[in-house]
């Protein structure tokens, strides 16, 4: 089974041929957006960080910026700084030099004399990556080229009866395919994660699925904080959802039944093929930014109540196995697995059509998010600005 | 004669059954565990995709749903009743607790 992609000179290979106009700080985000209004083809992310922030909020924020720019789905970036930002240009520069060697082109704005000027040669520099890019074809690529994230969002009970089994289907067709299958928000492991700690490869792996957990745990506990508060949401309860370990039993069948072979921090690339887990938020949009930037070219993404989140970077196939929810919200979700709940279809029957959707989707098929033109970036923190 | 199934059970282990249609007092929850078709009668009306207690329990009993533990009854709960937010209750401790840890 195989995929159109393009092949990037990092040698990854990318379902999308973004230019990225990529902020090093919030104070830079605006000027990357005027930027995307004057080439089409070209896209920007939202930043709200890179300045006042600490040491290893700092650090996460630089190692997703880079990610982003590293991911294989993007073409070249233009990198855009303020100048006096925490995470300095010429720092960001080197960053993602370190991790892809695709074109990048760097301005500053406090030395190109403000917005416009700063915007003039953006857009020149913008419009040649774009013309580069489009010259570009797609080649076929093996399953082992190509990285997935799972997530869920706005769960009912609908989405750990059905949705979740049906993307864990997926995930274990896509290992045997000799795929990687990204498992993520470490928050809805919590009262599960028994069941995760037994079926990672090694007992090493089993006790960094606990100090993931631990180490969220501890981390709220110092700011005096409880992660009860908050989860489930108000509308998993609505929709059914009593507990978070119910919540988190339903929320792991994404990961499927293969071994889980490595753990990773927030934003890093998976090293080894096959499920995997990367340390996230259950905050869906800093999960799936921290997936973008770990390298994910595509992400599969259930819910029950419906949401209409996308990223810039990668596709977000969303599904949903709640049939009103479905119906109501058709514009926004891609895959009805409803079928599975009225057992007109078994979960590895709907996991198959679900993959052939993926398919789809890498070879250049629009999801509902990308055709609304839907932009959600935000970036996992530990603390307060500063 | 065959009823139609309205409830799903995920684990044959399960204390409660997920309803995937509104039921009203006095009406069946009919579902299957390991292939056989069961049913029960319900006692208070359940919104569609909550869960419907599938025998008594006792006050401080552990709930189970997946096969696993997922809370424990906050009061006696009978079979055929609404399970949710007012009579079931979380009791997983922080990790540090946990023997496993």
């Amino acid at each position: 089974m195989n995929f159109w992609g393009y092949r990037r000179p990092d040698k990854k290979v990318g379902i999308r041929n973004h230019v990225l106009i990529l902020p090093t700080c919030a104070c830079s985000s605006e000027t990357c957006r005027m930027v995307t209004m004057q080439v089409k083809g070209s896209i920007h992310i939202s930043n709200q960080n890179g300045c006042a922030q600490v040491e290893d909020d700092l650090e996460i924020t630089k190692q997703v910026l880079a990610g982003l720019a590293a991911n294989p789905n993007v073409y070249g970036t233009i990198l855009i700084g303020l100048g006096c930002e925490n995470a300095q240009p010429k720092d960001m520069e080197g960053l993602i030099l370190s991790k892809t060697n695709k074109p990048l082109k760097t301005l500053v704005i406090q030395e190109e004399g403000g917005t416009t000027a700063t915007i003039r040669k953006a857009v020149e520099y913008a419009q040649q990556m774009v013309e580069d890019a489009s010259k570009l074809q797609r080649k076929e690529f093996g399953l082992s080229e190509l990285i997935v994230g799972t997530n869920c969002g706005g769960s009912d009970p609908t989405s750990g009866l059905a949705a979740n089994p049906v993307v864990g289907s997926l995930s274990d067709s896509l290992v045997d395919l000799g795929s990687t299958s990204i498992l993520c928000e470490t928050t809805e492991f919590i009262g599960a994660e028994h069941v995760l700690a037994k079926q990672a490869a090694t007992p090493e792996i089993a006790q960094q699925i606990y100090e993931i957990i631990k180490r969220y745990e501890d981390h709220l506990a110092n700011v005096g904080q409880s992660l009860r508060n908050g989860n489930p949401s108000p509308g998993n309860k609505a929709g059914g959802i009593t507990t978070l370990e119910e919540k988190s039993l339903g929320c792991i069948h994404k990961g499927g039944h293969r071994p889980i072979v490595e753990v990773f921090d927030y934003a890093k690339p998976p090293t080894k093929k096959g499920l995997v887990i990367m340390d996230t938020p259950g905050y869906d949009i800093a999960s799936v930014t921290g997936i973008a930037a770990g390298g994910a070219q595509v992400m599969v993404f259930t819910t029950g109540r419906g949401t209409p989140t996308g990223n810039p970077i990668i596709p977000v196939i969303k599904m949903t196995a709640n049939q009103s929810t479905y119906v109501k919200m058709q514009e926004n979700i891609d895959f009805d697995a409803s079928p599975v709940i009225r057992s007109e279809k078994s979960v590895d029957e709907m996991g198959a059509e679900l993959l052939q959707e993926v398919l789809a989707v890498a070879n250049g098929k629009g999801v509902k998010a990308e055709i609304l033109g839907f932009n959600d970036i935000a970036i996992s923190r530990l603390c307060n600005y500063v | 004669m065959r009823e139609k199934i309205n409830a799903l059970v995920i684990n044959s282990t399960d204390s409660v059954a997920v309803v995937i249609e509104p039921l009203e007092a006095g009406e069946a929850a009919t579902y299957k565990v390991n292939g056989k078709e069961k049913s029960i009668a319900v006692k208070e009306p359940i919104p569609i995709y909550h869960k419907i207690a599938l025998l008594d329990m006792e006050k401080g009993q552990g709930l189970y749903k997946y096969g696993e533990k997922i809370g424990c009854a906050l009061q006696a709960i009978q079979a055929g009743q609404h399970v949710h937010t007012h009579n079931l209750v979380s009791i997983r401790e922080t990790i540090k607790n946990r023997k496993e840890f």
